[in-house]
């Protein structure tokens, strides 16, 4: 709820304050680098700020760069472009980049595609933080089998294809015209750790590895190779809990200039502009952020009348329902969950009692513009307690969506059962306490009137 | 004493209505006694709920007065137990709460609108006032109204019930003392007269009893016994069976209304006593019948046979019943009264409650004073007399003693039988002694005396009480002795204004000490923390605190607990053992779960308060055992050499549980280096403290008696909370630049994403 209201709030001010912008987090962008490294990022420079950014470029050692003010965030993303210096500055340790991406800011990471640049130990740091491995100075990606360019002796450009998921995953990375476009890439890779909030964006081919270029330049083994195949991965989004954005390129070449050209091997445009407004609209929440507009639960016991209700009885039917859209570059659009894929409802009570698809549909009481309903009604099962409905929907790539709402369930009142002449089971019962009520109330009728004859009675008394 | 005066007069009927006017008035100023020496507490503090229990009921009160009394009856609450809820209108035992909210809704009726908080906190001495009055009820029936009314004043002031009456112990005991009292004053006047009447009245008031408080178990089984000893005496009759069979048949259906109750009264063995008796009697009762109408000797033996089978053969059905588990067994409780080393073992949870360790002895001293040694001289008094109702105090007498020597607070049912006992005693003393004329030495004369006594006792008796009555010649002993007996009982009204001065009048909730000048200084940390929590987490915060303040937090701070002192689920409350007792890995994902946000631990080591938390550890170890015991392990909570340490001597176990990290988390911090000490457990602790990685320190009160934690979140970055501490004391992790994401240096195991 506090995160929906954040990126709701968020959108509202960025709206009002500058019309053009359009990332959920904010325009102000923060990028790292030198001027001499600037020129190799003109076309990503101005793409991004023709998208709405707003740019200031500050040099890694610069004495007056500040990511807080005021305990604020001064930018809402920064872009680490690689650098020739050993480390950052003092201003940019990696506990700065955790504290930004904390308040919710997003980071965008250029790790150096040349084996020579050495990588700043604040990244490093940054880094085994969230669970990515990089590999020390030296190392870079060959592919011996499918070199971009067959001249180049070392194979260490190599042609990438799009990014690729599986069907219950929203492919955010292959928005460009031409599908079958490959990419350029140059750079070490990295190796992510298992842990479940960063995902791989882009994987190196299953022939492609890393390996130390000085130590092993004629030949690589086992200890010098630094990952392979699938395992090395050129690019990784991680997504922290609270759904800020940290993405890790491999090879800063990937988003150059000298990279948006023509491949050399098939003559084609490559994907490299394409996918660099990808990764930066996912990156910078331009994409891939959910957002719920509404949630619904009402009762049989009390209709539509109640509705978000926080009592509800035991074995009643409950029709709950969420309202979800997905933003879009400029827009909220219906969110429409993979074929694959399902969004989930959970009834929880310590442990979850129903966990139940919710399927789109159009029944809900109130209907959002711009946003898919997904509805589902159950039976609450037979134990009290307080139950939360909980969503739990955490997919790649798509922001965090992680509602509760604690209700109430609760017995049945003790007017609430059955009658005891409701039950079949009773009727001999009823009909034998009737009998001996009647029968003694006929007992002492006859009792009373028979005084009179007050022989015959003490003398049926004494048999 | 009035007594006394009452045989200055020489004419007894002349002077009946003088009397009566005289009993009203001392009745009256015994009432008033009786409920002055119980606002102590008041006058000192405020007028505060006491304890622990008392904090539900009042809650419960306040439900009451505010929603009505339908829906008090089905009142669920959801703000206990998170996140099971408890059915509390179907759980309690509601008769205290409706009868303050009668007394509020009665109050408004004429125009006086007092707070329900006053009505709670005054309760009980008021009701202490009408228990005086019923006591003397009881007493008059057993012996005279002079007896009554020294029984009255013996019960308004004996600590033993004031311990449990003094204002704002709004228990069930403050009325159910009351109720137990006027219950039996109905028995004995059924049983006395035979009259289904006052055996009505009696199930009434036995329902009123039983809709109070849990121990109405007690009658249950007390009036079946009596009936029984009776009819084994041979005194069985008519009078007997009307009385037994209307309270039976009325008490029973009217208790199986009480939602709680339900169908206890046929389905457990705690009542199956009383069933038993109701169908012996009947048997009896139809065998005096044909016994009336055949003289024939060998008949009536036959018809004893008759008997003794079909009591046999009743009894060997409720065994097998038993067995079978149509009918409930004796609840734990219940075994814990015969053996007393049987909830130690099986139900820690029991007797993990000090109300219910065996009695130490001077406590009997200590709570009836003179009364504990008036007590067997009534008793053999009642077996001089032995009239039917003489046999009840009998019975009485001895199951209560067996029971409060088995259960501290079980001395509350003791302490009624005490009083009227030592009355008669008393009383008896002052009949003989208080005699202004001394016997003639004719034999006829004394014997003329007897007579009209033995007249009274024609209806038994032991040959004692048939020996001759001789009286007190020497008006120097009888001034001796009323002198002694005098002292005597102005010394019982001091220790009792003593006892409850010092003893009883400390609501625990507020603790008082003195300062070097002598001055009162109030410790005020259960309300400072809890006010705390009421004014600084949100309204639906959870709130995970050993169940004893369970009901405190939630009438207090009005948050929700996950358990409290309504401990009817073992289970959760050893899970909240389990975490505190456990490392901060394990707590942390069963708070997470529990979906726990703040933690609240007792910590007594800075003011050497011994009520603490760690002092109460063991228990929760030791019911977290009973449900986990390859988890949790009481002995290694030990030393080597078995001591039960805080100190640097501890075990790891003990120092990496999270009671003992939130005891000791930063105390070492309030001392110069090296000398902390724990002031309850008189021990050094280690300069270092504990290090909390998954709770942050949120509260602390002015002495350190409450603590309350945050539990941390998740980490936003998905490590975990060790991790996150490490990397920002600066410590950088061993993830090496090198071939990382593997196992062990260059040649490792790769480390393979899924």
């Amino acid at each position: 709820m506090g995160l929906t209201l954040r990126s709701v709030l968020t959108a509202l001010v960025s709206l009002v304050s500058l019309s053009q912008a359009i990332s959920l987090t904010g325009p102000r962008t923060l990028l790292v680098l030198e001027e001499d490294v600037k020129a190799q990022f003109q076309t990503l420079i101005s793409d991004l700020e023709a998208r709405g950014f707003t740019t200031t470029t500050h040099s890694p050692k610069s004495t007056s760069l500040t990511l807080f003010q005021h305990e604020k965030r001064v930018y809402d993303n920064i872009i680490l472009f690689p650098t020739k210096l050993k480390g950052l500055g003092p201003n940019l340790p990696s506990s700065s980049f955790l504290k930004h991406a904390t308040a919710g800011g997003n980071i965008l990471i250029l790790l150096p595609s040349s084996p020579d640049d050495s990588i700043p130990s604040a990244i490093t740091e940054l880094a085994s933080q969230v669970d990515i491995f990089l590999p020390p100075k030296g190392f870079a990606v060959v592919n011996h089998f499918d070199p971009a360019d067959a001249i180049e002796p070392e194979h260490d450009t190599l042609l990438v294809d799009l990014p690729s998921f599986p069907s219950d995953t929203k492919n955010y990375f292959n928005s460009g015209d031409d599908k079958a476009a490959k990419l350029l890439y140059r750079g070490a890779g990295l190796a992510l750790g298992s842990s479940p909030l960063v995902q791989p964006i882009l994987k190196a081919p299953r022939f492609a590895y890393s390996y130390d270029t000085k130590e092993s330049a004629s030949f690589a083994d086992d200890e010098n190779v630094f990952s392979a195949g699938e395992q090395l991965v050129l690019v990784a989004g991680v997504q922290t809990r609270n759904s800020a954005r940290i993405t890790f390129v491999g090879g800063a070449d990937l988003l150059a200039d000298k990279s948006f050209t023509k491949v050399a091997k098939t003559n084609q445009m490559s994907g490299n502009r394409a996918f660099a407004k990808d990764v930066t609209a996912w990156t910078f929440k331009e994409t891939g952020v959910l957002r719920v507009d509404g949630i619904e639960h009402w009762g049989e016991e009390f209709g539509k009348d109640v509705v978000n209700g926080e009592v509800y009885r035991i074995k009643h039917d409950v029709t709950f329902s969420i309202a979800l859209s997905e933003y879009s570059y400029d827009h909220f659009e219906p969110f429409v969950a993979p074929a694959d894929d399902a969004v989930q409802l959970e009834f929880t009570m310590l442990d979850p009692y129903y966990r139940i698809p919710l399927p789109a549909s159009s029944s809900a009481l109130t209907q959002h513009k711009n946003s898919t309903t997904y509805s589902t009604t159950f039976k609450t099962p037979d134990q009290h307690g307080v139950f939360t409905f909980a969503v739990n929907y955490k997919r790649p790539f798509l922001s965090n969506v992680h509602e509760k709402r604690a209700v109430t369930v609760r017995h049945f009142a003790h007017n609430e059962w059955t009658r005891s002449w409701g039950i079949s089971g009773s009727w001999p019962w009823i009909a034998g306490i009737w009998v001996v009520v009647v029968g003694w109330i006929g007992f002492v009728g006859l009792w009373l009137w028979s005084k009179p004859v007050v022989a015959e009675g003490k003398g049926k008394k004494k048999q | 004493m009035s007594t006394a005066k009452s045989k200055l007069f020489k004419d007894p009927a002349s002077t009946e209505s003088v009397r009566s006017i005289l009993r009203v008035v001392i009745l009256l100023t015994i009432a008033a006694a009786a409920v002055a020496s119980r606002l102590f507490s008041v006058i000192r503090f405020e007028s505060i709920i006491h304890e622990f229990d008392p904090w539900f009921n009042f809650r419960a009160s306040k439900y009451l007065v505010k929603h009505g009394f339908f829906d008090f009856w089905n009142w669920f609450d959801d703000r206990t137990w998170y996140p099971l809820g408890r059915v509390t209108g179907g759980t309690l035992y509601p008769g205290l709460m409706v009868t303050s909210g009668a007394i509020w809704h009665a109050l408004r009726m004429i125009s006086l609108p007092v707070d329900i908080r006053n009505i709670c906190v005054l309760l009980a001495p008021g009701f202490s006032g009408l228990t005086a009055f019923a006591t003397y009820l009881f007493t008059k029936e057993m012996k005279d109204s002079g007896a009554g009314l020294l029984a009255a004043a013996f019960m308004g002031i004996a600590p033993g019930y004031i311990s449990r009456s003094v204002a704002g112990s709004y228990d069930n005991e403050a009325i159910a003392i009351f109720l137990l009292m006027f219950t039996f004053y109905l028995w004995i006047k059924a049983a006395k007269l035979g009259s289904a009447m006052w055996g009505g009245l009696c199930a009434l008031f036995y329902f009123y009893m039983v809709s109070a408080w849990g121990g109405y178990v007690f009658i249950t089984n007390l009036i079946p016994l009596h009936v029984f000893v009776l009819i084994l005496m041979g005194r069985y009759s008519g009078r007997i069976y009307v009385a037994y069979s209307s309270w039976y048949a009325l008490g029973t259906l009217a208790s199986m209304q009480v939602p709680f109750v339900g169908f206890l009264p046929v389905k457990t063995s705690e009542h199956m006593a009383a069933l038993g008796i109701f169908g012996l009697i009947q048997l009896v009762a139809f065998v005096d019948y044909l016994r009336g109408q055949v003289p024939s000797k060998q008949f009536n033996t036959l018809l004893r046979a008759l008997v003794i089978l079909i009591t046999v053969v009743a009894f060997t059905g409720l065994v097998t019943l038993t067995v079978t588990g149509v009918i409930a067994p004796w609840s734990g409780r219940f075994y814990s009264l015969w053996d007393t080393g049987y909830a130690k073992i099986h139900i820690p949870i029991i007797a993990s409650v000090s109300e219910h360790q065996p009695t130490a002895w001077p406590s009997f001293f200590f709570d009836l004073n003179m009364l504990i040694w008036l007590f067997p001289a009534g008793v053999y008094l009642c077996f001089r007399q032995l009239r039917d109702e003489h046999v009840f105090i009998i019975v009485y007498s001895v199951m209560a003693s067996y029971f409060a020597g088995v259960m501290v607070r079980l001395m509350l049912t003791l302490t009624p039988i005490v009083c009227v006992t030592a009355a008669i005693t008393v009383s008896s003393i002052f009949d003989t002694y208080l005699e202004i004329d001394s016997p003639e030495e004719q034999d006829e004369d004394s014997d003329s005396k007897k007579s009209k006594k033995a007249k009274e006792l024609s209806g038994g008796g032991f040959l004692s009480s048939k020996a001759p009555f001789i009286g007190i010649y020497s008006i120097t002993s009888k001034i001796a002795v009323i002198a002694a007996f005098s002292v005597y009982l102005v010394l019982f009204v001091l220790h009792c204004t003593w006892v409850t001065s010092n003893a009883y009048s400390s609501p625990s909730v507020v603790l008082a000490s003195r300062m070097p000048d002598g001055s009162q200084h109030i410790i005020d940390d259960f309300r400072e923390a809890y006010y705390w929590l009421r004014k600084n987490t949100p309204s639906d915060a959870k709130i995970m605190s050993w169940w004893d303040y369970g009901y405190q937090i939630g009438g207090m701070a009005d948050r929700t607990t996950l358990v409290d002192n309504n401990t009817w689920n073992n289970t959760h409350i050893a899970t909240v053992g389990k975490a505190m007792a456990s490392r901060e890995e394990v707590s942390y994902d069963i708070l997470r779960k529990h979906e726990v946000d703040y933690v609240l631990v007792i910590f007594g080591g800075l003011l050497g308060y011994s009520g603490d938390d760690i002092n109460k550890f063991l228990w929760m170890v030791r019911i977290a055992e009973g449900v986990w015991p390859a988890e949790v392990q009481e002995r290694k909570f030990f030393t080597a050499r078995g001591e039960y340490k805080v100190d640097a001597e501890a075990t790891d176990t003990m120092k990496n549980s999270l009671m003992y990290k939130m005891s000791y988390y930063k105390f070492a911090s309030l001392f110069p280096p090296g000398s902390a000490q724990d002031r309850v457990r008189g021990a050094k602790l280690p300069s270092e403290g504990p290090v909390l990685h998954t709770l942050d320190e949120a509260f602390t009160s002015e002495n350190w008696i409450v603590r309350i934690y945050k539990v941390k979140d998740l980490d936003q970055f998905g490590r975990d909370h060790f991790a996150v501490s490490a990397f920002e004391a600066g410590k950088k992790k061993g993830k090496k630049t090198g071939l990382a994401g593997r196992a062990g240096g260059k040649k490792g195991r790769r480390a393979v994403r899924i």
